[in-house]
């Protein structure tokens, strides 16, 4: 079950139980306070009527809780919750399924050949920082060497084209991985956020023959 | 992930299961812990028997009772509501070449965009945009009085940026001026 029918299943079900106990309390409280005399007291709703707790009546009837059992009871229900609670918030953090190694050998007995994913990532990553703009790139890569997906989640200066962006990523990406695959990519998703963060030029490391000194990259200025 | 991403989706309302989760936690964990100790020395504890005796005393009809009980209502009911409605996007979808290539900005994003641009607006002192499903709310403070000129200029900065981003469809811009005195200055 996905996480969000988890979580919407187990949220609707504790909100109805909450929603009835206050309800029909709500209702026990009115006709204790005196709207008994608004119903009829006839037919089947006298009889529930007589049923209903009078004011002044405890809310709860004698308890066990003294006893032994009544502890143990009380035990295991506490368990159960704390369990329930627990697997519930641990299924809350979000989880990648391992990716598995592109293999891209047809016959074992001629050698293996497999590839890491998050090899293939790193390399699109800085395929991706090399755009202008981009400021971080975070690559996914999942399914397989016959069917390849490929999640993209980027952080841009807030100025830049988007619509060069993604049109040169979606060109680039598609096309450099495919090649490196040998297949062609079946999906890519790209999740653009964009920060105050000016993109720092990368590459301009001046190299001065005369004085043999590299420079450090500079942020681009204005 | 050999299923197929999806980036723009309904939220899983993550965050109100996680506190209702944790809440279960605390509570299980406390009810377990007085319990034991019930077991062990034969009485509950002080704030465990505190609790008790203050519930074995509530009475129908007293008005605890039915503020807990309106309190349960509205929780109860928020819950519900939390679980069955669907909830907003909270991405914007972005126009891609290829039918297999999804891209998408996140709203906060767009309000960032949004604010860069009007910033760039000569006159405009401080700004603030709230990006929500179809429209951008942009909020200027400016010192000069000519704020219709200023509020023409803006929106459409701002709607050019927009549409040359490549959302699809472009949200409608909306752009409130107000003018501020700065004290200092002539």
């Amino acid at each position: 079950m996905s996480r969000s029918l988890t979580n919407r299943f187990g949220l609707g079900l504790l909100g109805l139980g909450l929603l009835s106990a206050g309800l029909v309390s709500v209702c026990v409280t009115a006709v204790t306070r005196g709207a008994a005399q608004l119903l009829p007291s006839y037919g089947t709703l006298a009889g529930v009527t007589s049923q209903l707790p009078t004011a002044g009546a405890p809310l709860l009837p004698a308890d066990r809780l003294g006893t032994l059992g009544g502890a143990l009871v009380v035990v295991v229900a506490g368990l159960l919750l704390a369990a329930l609670g627990l697997v519930w918030l641990i299924s809350q953090i979000p989880r990648h399924s391992p990716a598995l190694p592109f293999r891209f050998h047809d016959d074992v007995s001629s050698g293996i050949t497999s590839l890491s994913p998050k090899v293939l990532a790193r390399m699109v990553d800085r395929d991706v920082l090399a755009h202008p703009g981009v400021t971080a790139a975070r690559t996914v890569l999942g399914g397989s060497t016959r069917s390849p997906h490929v999640l993209l989640r980027l952080t841009a200066y807030e100025l830049t084209d988007l619509t060069q962006l993604v049109d040169d990523l979606e060109r680039t990406v598609m096309t450099d991985l495919s090649t490196a695959l040998e297949r062609p990519i079946e999906h890519l998703s790209m999740e653009i956020s964009l920060g105050a963060d000016r993109p720092v030029v990368k590459d301009v490391a001046v190299r001065d023959h005369t004085a043999a000194t590299e420079r450090e990259p500079q942020p681009v200025p204005g | 992930m050999s299923r197929r991403l999806r980036l723009r989706r309904r939220p899983r309302r993550t965050l109100p299961a996680a506190l209702v989760a944790a809440l279960l936690v605390v509570l299980g964990t406390l009810t377990v812990l007085a319990a034991v100790l019930r077991l062990i020395d034969g009485a509950w504890p002080g704030p465990a028997e505190r609790t008790l005796s203050a519930v074995r005393s509530l009475t129908w009809g007293s008005g605890l009772v039915l503020t807990v009980a309106v309190i349960a209502v509205l929780l109860g009911g928020w819950l519900v509501v939390l679980a069955c409605s669907p909830g907003r996007f909270r991405h914007y979808r972005l126009r891609t070449a290829g039918a297999n290539t999804e891209a998408v900005l996140p709203h906060t994003s767009l309000a960032r965009l949004a604010v860069a641009h009007a910033r760039s607006v000569d006159g405009v002192q401080r700004v603030v945009a709230i990006a929500a499903g179809r429209t951008v709310r942009v909020r200027v403070d400016t010192p000069e009085s000519s704020t219709g000129a200023l509020r023409t200029a803006v929106t459409d900065r701002v709607r050019r940026a927009l549409s040359a981003s490549g959302l699809d469809p472009v949200p409608r811009v909306v752009v409130v001026v107000r003018l501020r005195n700065t004290g200092g200055q002539p």
